[in-house]
């Protein structure tokens, strides 16, 4: 099934764009489908999306069509998603 | 919440047409009159929040921020002048907000927001507005904000992106909820627009008024965030962390 991903902050510097289209597996979970991006994608990109432990990167925020999604919550993705993954800003 | 205070004629004038906003009037600007802003950093972010703050007629503004003015401050920090280079930074954005409004009282710290001083800066505010460009600021802020229940204005930006969120201390989920931890890839310094920065900084002075004010509907649990490269806007539903350290109970 294809899904939008978004990339807001530092991650869009690293992904080179605003969004793609994303094909994963059906039944994918948010945390699965980002573990795919970051596989799919370049080093630096990576970096931000997973830890060290191959995990979502605990201070990535996620959303999954507009409604924040708390990294390790179990989250089906439904064919049309449009996940945003945040890297977190601060500037001032 | 401030306590209002009445208007002068001077001042009726001043704010005529901000007076006639449906649901805001006399009784909102008494409302601001009397109310105590504490700002961190007047930085590219902050100064446009205490400038706008300033001619709304916020009637105190506390202004936290330490150092003074280098040239590379200058493409934003719209209250600091090249005159005034390697002087205090809170000393210019002083003087020009008392250009702009004789009226207001300001508080002038110079330094930054801290583990050591977020206690006693909250308390002087009935609302914060948080611009600081480390999260451990944020954090300090933000723990002090939910601990004395002071609304907080988050407004953060970066390069041509931008978001703001209102955190009100019991309704809405909290700084903490959404960063357990300081984001291990940000850096004190960032590429940054004044027009980013100033962009943003209008929406939470707008923010503030409101909920000053008493009128309008805040962001209450929900981040608007903008690109201004394609200004792209969205508004993102928060979630509460019920494990959050600072404001679960
Ligand atoms: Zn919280």
């Amino acid at each position: 099934m294809t899904v939008t991903v978004s990339y807001s902050g530092q991650v869009r510097a690293a992904a080179g764009v605003s969004d793609e289209k994303f094909e994963v597996p059906d039944g994918c979970a948010l945390d699965q489908a980002v573990a795919r991006l970051a596989a799919a994608r370049g080093a630096a990109l990576k970096s931000l999306l997973l830890d060290a432990a191959g995990r979502v990167q605990p201070a990535l925020l996620l959303f999954v069509n507009d409604e924040q999604v708390m990294t390790g919550e179990a989250r089906m993705l439904m064919p049309g998603d449009r996940i945003l993954l945040m890297a977190p800003i601060s500037g001032g | 919440m401030p306590k209002a205070k009445p208007l002068t004629d001077e001042e009726r004038a001043v704010y005529e047409w901000q007076l006639w906003s449906p649901e805001f009037g006399e009784a909102g600007q008494e409302r601001l009159k009397g109310s105590r802003v504490l700002i961190s950093r007047v930085g590219g972010l902050g100064s446009v929040v205490a400038y706008e703050l300033a001619a709304a007629g916020v009637g105190t503004l506390i202004l936290a921020h330490g150092g003074n003015i280098k040239p590379s401050d200058l493409n934003r920090q719209l209250l600091m002048t090249h005159a005034a280079l390697g002087t205090s930074r809170v000393q210019s954005a002083e003087r020009r907000l008392k250009e702009l409004n004789p009226r207001l009282d300001i508080v002038a710290v110079p330094e930054n927001m801290s583990d050591s001083n977020a206690a006693e800066l909250v308390a002087q505010a009935d609302l914060i507005v948080d611009c600081a460009p480390l999260f451990q600021e944020r954090f300090a802020m933000n723990r002090e904000a939910v601990r004395q229940s002071k609304p907080l204005v988050e407004c953060a930006m970066y390069d041509c992106e931008a978001s703001i969120t209102t955190i009100l201390p019991g309704r809405t989920p909290c700084l903490a909820c959404r960063h357990p931890d300081a984001p291990p890839h940000w850096r004190r310094e960032f590429p940054v627009f004044g027009a980013v920065s100033g962009t943003v900084g209008c929406l939470g002075a707008m923010e503030a008024i409101k909920v000053l004010g008493g009128f309008g509907e805040p962001l209450a649990g929900r981040l608007l965030t903008m690109d201004l490269r394609t200004m792209s806007f969205r508004m993102l539903k928060l979630a509460r962390n019920p494990a959050c350290p600072v404001c679960a109970t």
